[in-house]
């Protein structure tokens, strides 16, 4: 898959996984190689990138087995700049699709 | 490669960082390792994964010099935040080195020119010195005048130099939001 299209929505999808549900970073590593590839250690660059803008939080919690996880968590102001990020990315894809429409039939 | 190779590569190139700001970036990587081991994935596979060590220090180091220009203005500072955003990609040699010559080099005309109004009345002084100068106490005068010019253009250029600085940091930021994705 094109670099350049991973880029620009990564940030969506840590942001959009993260509001779904607090994960550690290997937890969230996991998730988005399920479903896009991607070097996962340049996923924390961005979450801490993201942490010093404040729109994730850390904590640290217990684990039965092995060490204490470094958990991330969405903030408010977080929220409100992935609803922001959805917004743009609905209308982007929307634009898109329509290029291709009318480049495949027109 | 093994994780020591790969934790020594990261350390090496995470030199620029402060000792603390290292330590938490290695944090994550010493406890994506650890997950991965419990989880019964081999070192060389944890390794491959995570890709470049190289790669992954230049990222944090970016967003770090530029976050460090935003809060302590230097000049030292705003230079390695430009150098270290134009290296994300060539066409930010375009977009941020041309921009950063062309309005430094305006800047530091206008300076020049500030300093050179400003110290009129003496370098009159010093010409007078060595030779009579005709109509000597007009000129004086307009050199003085030229220096009260001087001295407002000094103090213009002062409050430019801390609203460039800002917007050279903000463009810069946005700059490395288009390449990294996402609003910065």
């Amino acid at each position: 898959m094109n670099v350049q299209f991973k880029k620009g929505a990564l940030e969506l999808c840590v942001l959009l996984l993260i509001s779904q549900q607090d994960q550690y970073g290997y937890e969230l590593a996991q998730n988005i190689s399920k479903k896009i590839q991607i070097a996962e250690g340049t996923l924390y660059p961005l979450l801490r990138r993201l942490t010093k803008e404040k729109w994730l939080t850390t904590y640290f919690a217990e684990s039965k087995e092995g060490p204490s996880r470094k958990y991330y968590s969405i903030t408010e102001e977080g929220e409100r700049h992935l609803q922001s990020l959805v917004e743009e990315w609905e209308h982007f894809s929307i634009a898109v699709n329509q290029f291709i429409e009318e480049g495949t039939h027109g | 490669m093994d994780r020591q190779s790969f934790m020594e590569k990261l350390e090496n190139h995470l030199k620029p960082l402060s000792e603390d700001e290292r330590k938490e970036v290695l944090y994550d990587f010493h406890e994506h390792f650890e997950i991965g081991k419990l989880e019964g994935k081999g070192e060389h596979d944890i390794s491959d994964e995570l890709g470049h060590p190289k790669a992954i220090a230049k990222d944090h180091l970016t967003y770090h010099h530029i976050s460090k220009a935003e809060e302590q203005h230097s000049i030292s500072n705003i230079t390695r935040a430009t150098f270290s955003t134009i290296s994300l990609s060539l066409l930010n040699i375009l977009f941020v080195l041309g921009p950063f010559l062309g309005i430094a080099g305006v800047y530091l005309g206008l300076v020049i020119a500030s300093i050179t109004l400003t110290g009129s009345p003496i370098i009159l002084l010093i010409a007078a010195s060595f030779d009579t100068i005709v109509s000597f106490w007009p000129s004086l005068f307009l050199s003085l005048i030229a220096a009260g010019l001087g001295l407002l253009l000094c103090i213009a250029m002062i409050h430019l130099g801390r609203f460039l600085y800002r917007h050279l940091v903000n463009y810069m930021k946005f700059n490395l939001s288009i390449v990294k994705g996402g609003r910065s």
